[in-house]
């Protein structure tokens, strides 16, 4: 109970530091944003701009402002957002008059798109930093004015107004009268400050401090109240993650990248795992039982220690085994899968051809798909190659499945061909 | 600040000296002709040393002086901004009082004094009095010179106590 008090508590003097700053240094602008911020603490400039009814750059410049000063600070953020309709149709119409085939498949990912969104929080601590060292500085500005006046403090004429200067004291003075005498009319020199006015009242500097403490007081007696108490910080990033909804790395995750990502992190995990495993066998040598305890000195029997000992590593190096022939049908299945898609792939791209449909999808027949995508490549000028020079081909296998595929269609062109020909001829010859 | 230093010094003699005793005029003549002055290169010259040369005398034909360049080793004593010196006061009024440090003449004004110092002209003679100190005439003061003034011949400093460990320097 107590501590959710004393937290309300500091977040009410915080709050007033805040105001206080606000209204002793700022615009009405700039205190309108600073209240804001202080009620949403953390926010968008969008949201703010909707909030305060301005266009999102005059919100940035305001903000801009805040962020010189280091009152404010800004987080930016990479978010996917949807792209606004009246967009997506000229995106649409460009996309139809490029006219591409490719497009279909980014026409999806198209619906959003990446934007860096400037979140804005207020850091109390560092609000409370930047003022304390601000109006240090204030202060020693104000001490050096009044320290250099107080150097050019001098002597005046009271009859023609002419002033000396501390230095020329030394040609002023009258023995005589034990005096400073004005050298053109020989009256008594008094005192000049400055600093003081003809009709006595301070004018700048001297109660300039005055006034600088009188009107600092309130700022100050905020930053001592805020100074004992412990001030909760603000970690922008876990904030974004809880209350952020539309983070790239989310959308990622729902994204057809899984098993790209998904292989990165096993390579990763991998890598890891040797590590600790090798650091694991290092530690285990070194804390290898020596041998007077495992083995009797006397007999030179195992001991019941040594017994256990063996037992246990025996266990250990059979898990590892195990562990091993796991990952290695793991790796061979995505291999596979990522070899499938390869070839599918293929399949898409020669498809375009149209006459060839038979000889890849013969080729898909070997275990080595690797293989086949060469074959593939050189698919088209055994095609378009004479067909007696590829028989006399090395390979037997790849051969067979050539004759095989290639020769029926060379046969078909042939007969369509004949025919043609031969009615051609009939009718000629008719 | 007083150091040494090697100087030149152009004497004219006039003809009615060139004789046996010419060596022991132009040391003469040196030291009435340098020691005392003040210039805003070297500031005051206090005291010559040694003559290291007392240079070649040349008869100038129209008037038959010789003219001898002379180079002498003196202590200089050239006051600094910053500077912490002693004096003795001379001169005390109600605008702040006169101290002479060596031929150097500083002013201390009653703004650069304690703010707990006062002038009280009542007594005899004029002073200045805190609860602790007296400074009046032939009181020594420490002070710091926070201003100078160089003319042709002469330097003019202003000085202030209004730091620890400056104002009457009270001998035990």
């Amino acid at each position: 109970m107590s501590q959710q008090l004393s937290s309300d508590e500091i977040r009410k003097l915080c709050a007033n530091l805040v105001y206080q700053v606000a209204y002793a240094f700022y615009d009405t602008p700039y205190i309108i944003i600073l209240k804001l911020m202080v009620h949403d603490n953390v926010t968008t400039e969008l949201e703010l701009a909707n909030k305060l009814g301005l266009t999102t750059p005059e919100v940035r410049k305001y903000m801009g402002t805040f962020g010189l000063h280091r009152l404010l600070r800004r987080h930016v953020n990479k978010e996917k957002v949807p792209i606004p309709e009246w967009r997506l149709k000229q995106l649409n119409a460009q996309a139809q008059a490029q006219a591409s085939n490719n497009k279909p498949g980014g026409g999806q990912n198209g619906r959003e798109r990446t934007k860096d969104v400037h979140y804005w929080y207020l850091d109390y601590r560092e609000f409370a930093d930047v003022v304390k060292y601000r109006l240090a500085m204030m202060r020693k500005d104000i001490d050096d004015k009044i320290k250099q006046e107080v150097g050019h403090r001098g002597y005046i004429c009271p009859m023609d107004g002419r002033m000396y200067d501390p230095l020329d004291l030394s040609n002023v003075f009258d023995p005589f009268t034990n005096s400073f005498k004005c050298e053109d009319c020989s009256t008594e020199l008094i005192e000049h400050d400055p600093t003081v006015s003809q009709n006595g009242v301070n004018t700048t500097a001297q109660d300039a401090m005055q006034r600088f403490n009188i009107a600092t007081a309130p700022i100050r007696d905020a930053l001592k109240a805020v100074e004992s108490v412990n001030i909760p910080a603000l970690n922008i990033v876990a904030w974004i993650a809880q209350n952020v909804k539309t983070s790239v790395a989310q959308k990622d995750g729902q994204m057809g990248d899984d098993a790209d990502k998904r292989f990165e992190v096993v390579i990763g995990q991998e890598e890891d795992q040797e590590e600790k495993e090798r650091l694991a066998q290092k530690q285990r040598e070194q804390n290898a039982l020596p041998h007077w305890y495992t083995h009797s000195t006397v007999t030179g029997q195992a001991t019941t220690l040594g017994l256990a000992d063996r037992k246990r590593r025996e266990m250990l190096e059979e898990r590892l085994r195990s562990r091993k022939v796991g990952e290695k049908d793991i790796e061979d299945e995505s291999l596979a899968a990522h070899y499938e898609i390869l070839g599918e792939g293929e399949v898409d791209g020669t498809a375009a051809d149209g006459t060839e449909e038979d000889v890849p999808s013969g080729r898909e027949g070997p275990a080595e798909a690797q293989a086949g995508l060469v074959e593939v490549k050189t698919e088209p000028e055994i095609v378009a190659g004479v067909l007696g020079v590829t028989e006399d081909e090395g390979d037997e296998e790849d051969d067979e499945d050539g004759m095989e595929d290639v020769t029926p269609i060379g046969a078909e062109a042939m007969e369509q061909g004949i025919p043609e020909s031969g009615t051609g001829k009939t009718v000629m010859g008719e | 600040m007083s150091c040494c230093r090697e100087l030149t010094h152009t004497i004219l003699l006039h003809p009615s000296y060139f004789g046996a005793q010419l060596e022991d005029y132009l040391r003469q003549k040196l030291y009435e002709d340098v020691e005392g002055t003040c210039s805003g290169k070297h500031g005051y010259i206090i005291s010559v040393i040694t003559i290291t040369d007392i240079g070649e005398g040349k008869i100038i034909p129209s008037t038959g002086q010789a003219k001898f360049k002379t180079t002498y080793t003196a202590i200089v004593m050239k006051p600094f901004k910053g500077e912490v010196v002693d004096g003795k006061v001379v001169n005390v009024n109600k605008m702040g009082f006169f101290a002479m440090v060596g031929p150097l003449q500083v002013f201390v004004s009653c703004h650069l004094t304690q703010a707990e110092m006062k002038f009280d002209p009542n007594s005899s003679p004029p002073c200045y009095r805190s609860n602790d100190e007296i400074i009046q005439k032939d009181t020594k003061v420490r002070m710091q010179i926070v201003g100078c003034r160089v003319e042709a011949n002469d330097i003019f400093a202003i000085g202030t106590i209004k730091k620890d460990f400056m104002g009457q320097i009270k001998e035990d």
